[in-house]
């Protein structure tokens, strides 16, 4: 297993992220990986603009007047921000539903503000606040425009499920048996595929409507509505949100539970697929950045307006800076550092220095 | 470093963490350990009932005439409770000092409870919810029963400081100017030290509470006893240490630290435990400290029947069905018996 990141306190090493990725271009090929590309891992929530290339492929966004808009929120893993409950509610009104169809559970809403103000008002929150609330609601639309019942529409033999399923398996090329099921934190079916083919179908989605697909023209539409909302994909403050914002959306970054990342890089035709092994988040943030950085993605200013991500800084209680998070990945280089805890360790403007 | 568990979903593995366990006796013997015992880690919060040490040895915590409940909020990492908020400012109060005196920082309160009570009647934290208020009180009361400077008590230059670093260095048999000093999450200072070094010191505490000749003999026995008959002022409602204690009477001590640090003194055989999770996520080690002391046969049935929701922790998805355990997959009897991949299939009812 190979260190991705690491966690230092006062100079030294107090915690290390092992993990695995692979950058594949949209002929398959790998093009850098770390570990191995046919580890299965659960997808997670990185499945939901592939999901979404089933509804847009239906015809369904233009039987019930879908806007870009909309399409990002079924892409996305929102906060609960306001206009995301907005956009969800717009879908289901234009099914002639509510939010009492939705089967995605009810989750607290990753936007604090959000949260602080259901609690100060002591109140549940509803499935609109739910992350998954996108998604939920574009399987309601594609049971809609089939006409599918929607009960049970998040049971794996639901016809939509099945459907999914086999746009997925499409879209990778491959047999049902290359994907495992499992269920998802919001109750619909999950996805266990490997890194390879994980990182293949984000390079589909970054060459768009020039991706060599017969889903090209879904890919296509999926490619410009999550890069045109950014705000819709993620939410303010949070890193999706921010990394395409940061960077004018040359690039789409999609975030999985369990520390999964993806992203698609249109103008090089490829796809990233990250997951740290320990499941964490905190890792996922400067191991992209570095990963974009060393692919030549980013530019000067694009770097500077993301350092937060890329050197996320570890305070005391009363605001002090004792550590960061660091990446430690060189992709010409994958097994050049083998950090230890307890390692000195000091961050020196871009590079690390043991 | 070896796999100490795993998340599963659907039976496969989703996820994994790696780390090390020690553990010695108090000769500094190793009895059994999973990867390189000499790496080095920071004690954080697990050093707590060591740092209080001076502050009993030195006569202080008599004369200030502290209770044995006030002990255990000083080696607490508290989930700021109202108890717990009550205990420091309590303590506080017999040094004749104020909130603002302590230098811990404020954070958000650990409690689910109490958080959510400070947000829907629109309250900030106070230093009184920071989870090392009770620490750094003991710090100032013995800064201040010494005639210490009571306003940097925190830094390392501080004579408190030095003569907490003295006598954690003698627990663990090292050279106090040889052990790197970091800076811990309230600011005061932490230890980096080998895992085995970390384990001896809690081996000591042991040994110390239950030898009647030891120079440290009422000191230890007075964390022992303060920890394991007040376990609610240690962590709080719901909180492992807590129920840990709560579920193994006076038979140990079990020290949560950031960072996915645990220590455990064992009265029996005189053991200490240190256990580091690399990656720092607390949640795979409750499963492993529980599974580590079935092993070495600490944990009688009921006592692990009262703990077996540390023990294979249940995962729910949003409708709460179950989902996925955190399982623990470490044999302190035969290490490196079975490897572990993300994407494995892993059926969790081969480990109970």
């Amino acid at each position: 297993m190979q260190a991705l990141a690491v966690v230092s306190r006062s100079s030294r090493i107090e915690c290390i992220h092992y993990g695995h990725f692979c950058i594949t271009d949209s002929d398959k090929n790998i093009k850098y990986h770390i570990g191995d590309p046919n580890t299965k891992i659960f997808i997670r929530s990185s499945a939901k603009p592939i999901i979404a290339v089933a509804f847009v492929e239906s015809g369904a966004m233009e039987r019930f007047g879908i806007t870009l808009e909309e399409l990002a929120i079924i892409c996305s893993s929102h906060s609960g921000q306001y206009f995301h409950r907005q956009a969800v509610k717009s879908i289901l009104h234009k099914l002639g539903l509510n939010e009492d169809s939705l089967l995605c559970g009810c989750t607290d809403p990753y936007n604090e503000e959000m949260l602080n103000l259901l609690i100060r008002e002591n109140k549940r929150p509803s499935p609109l606040f739910n992350c998954c609330s996108g998604k939920h609601s574009g399987m309601l639309a594609l049971c809609r425009f089939y006409g599918y019942p929607i009960e049970n529409y998040n049971n794996v033999n639901h016809p939509v499920q099945k459907l999914i399923f086999k746009t997925i398996t499409d879209l990778m090329g491959c047999n049902a048996e290359d994907i495992i099921l499992g269920v998802d934190g919001c109750t619909v079916p999950g996805y266990m595929i490997s890194l390879h083919h994980h990182s293949y179908l984000y390079s589909l989605l970054a060459s768009g409507y020039n991706a060599k697909s017969k889903y090209r023209n879904s890919l296509g539409l999926i490619n410009k509505a999550m890069r045109d909302n950014p705000r819709m994909v993620m939410g303010d403050g949070k890193f999706c949100t921010e990394l395409m914002k940061a960077c004018g959306s040359k690039v789409i970054g999609k975030v999985g539970d369990e520390g999964v990342y993806c992203v698609s890089i249109p103008e090089k035709n490829i796809g990233i697929s990250v997951k740290i092994a320990d499941g964490s988040e905190r890792a996922i943030y400067p191991v992209i950045i570095q990963l974009l950085k060393q692919l030549g993605v980013l530019n000067g200013t694009e770097i500077e307006n993301l350092k937060a991500w890329e050197y996320p800084i570890v305070k005391d209680y009363k605001g002090s800076v004792i550590g960061n998070i660091l990446p430690v990945i060189d992709i010409e280089k994958p097994f050049a550092q083998n950090p230890v805890t307890g390692q000195r360790i000091s961050e020196n403007e871009s590079r690390f220095i043991w | 470093m070896e796999p100490l568990a795993v998340v599963t979903r659907d039976n496969y593995i989703e996820s994994i963490h790696y780390g090390y366990v020690c553990i010695v006796n108090s000769s500094g013997k190793v009895i059994y350990n999973l990867g390189e015992y000499n790496t080095r880690i920071f004690f954080r919060s697990s050093a707590k009932p060591i740092q209080v040490i001076p502050l009993l040895q030195s006569g202080a915590a008599d004369a200030l005439g502290f209770s044995k409940k006030e002990i255990a909020i000083a080696c607490a990492s508290h989930s700021g409770q109202k108890i717990h908020q009550e205990a420091v400012e309590e303590l506080l109060k017999k040094l004749d000092l104020s909130k603002d005196n302590l230098h811990c920082g404020i954070m958000t309160p650990y409690s689910e409870e109490e958080n959510k009570r400070l947000a829907a009647q629109g309250e900030s934290p106070s230093v009184f919810h920071c989870s090392c208020s009770g620490k750094h009180s003991a710090m100032l009361a013995l800064a201040k029963f010494r005639g210490y400077n009571v306003d940097n008590y925190e830094k390392k230059s501080n004579p408190v400081q030095e003569e907490i670093l003295k006598n954690l260095a003698e627990f663990a048999e090292a050279e106090a100017d040889t052990i790197p000093i970091g800076t811990d999450g309230c600011g005061a200072p932490i230890y980096l030290l080998p895992i085995h070094k970390i384990a001896l010191t809690y081996a000591k505490l042991s040994e110390y509470a239950q030898d009647r000749n030891s120079a440290y003999h009422q000191s230890c026995k007075t964390v022992f006893d303060a920890m394991t008959q007040y376990p609610e002022m240690v962590a709080g409602d719901y909180e492992f240490c807590t129920e840990l204690m709560q579920a193994t009477g006076s038979k140990l001590i079990g020290k949560v630290g950031c960072e996915a640090v645990y220590c455990l003194g064992i009265k029996k055989d005189n053991l200490g435990i240190c256990i580091k999770i690399a990656d720092g996520n607390e949640r795979a080690v409750y499963p492993v400290v529980v599974q580590i002391l079935r092993d070495i046969g600490i944990l009688g049935n009921s006592e692990f029947s009262g703990l077996k929701h540390w023990y294979n922790i249940m995962l729910k998805n949003n409708l709460g069905e179950e989902i996925g355990r955190i399982i623990p997959i470490c044999d302190l009897k035969s290490p490196i018996n079975k490897q572990y991949h993300l994407g494995d299939s892993i059926s969790f009812s081969d480990k109970v």
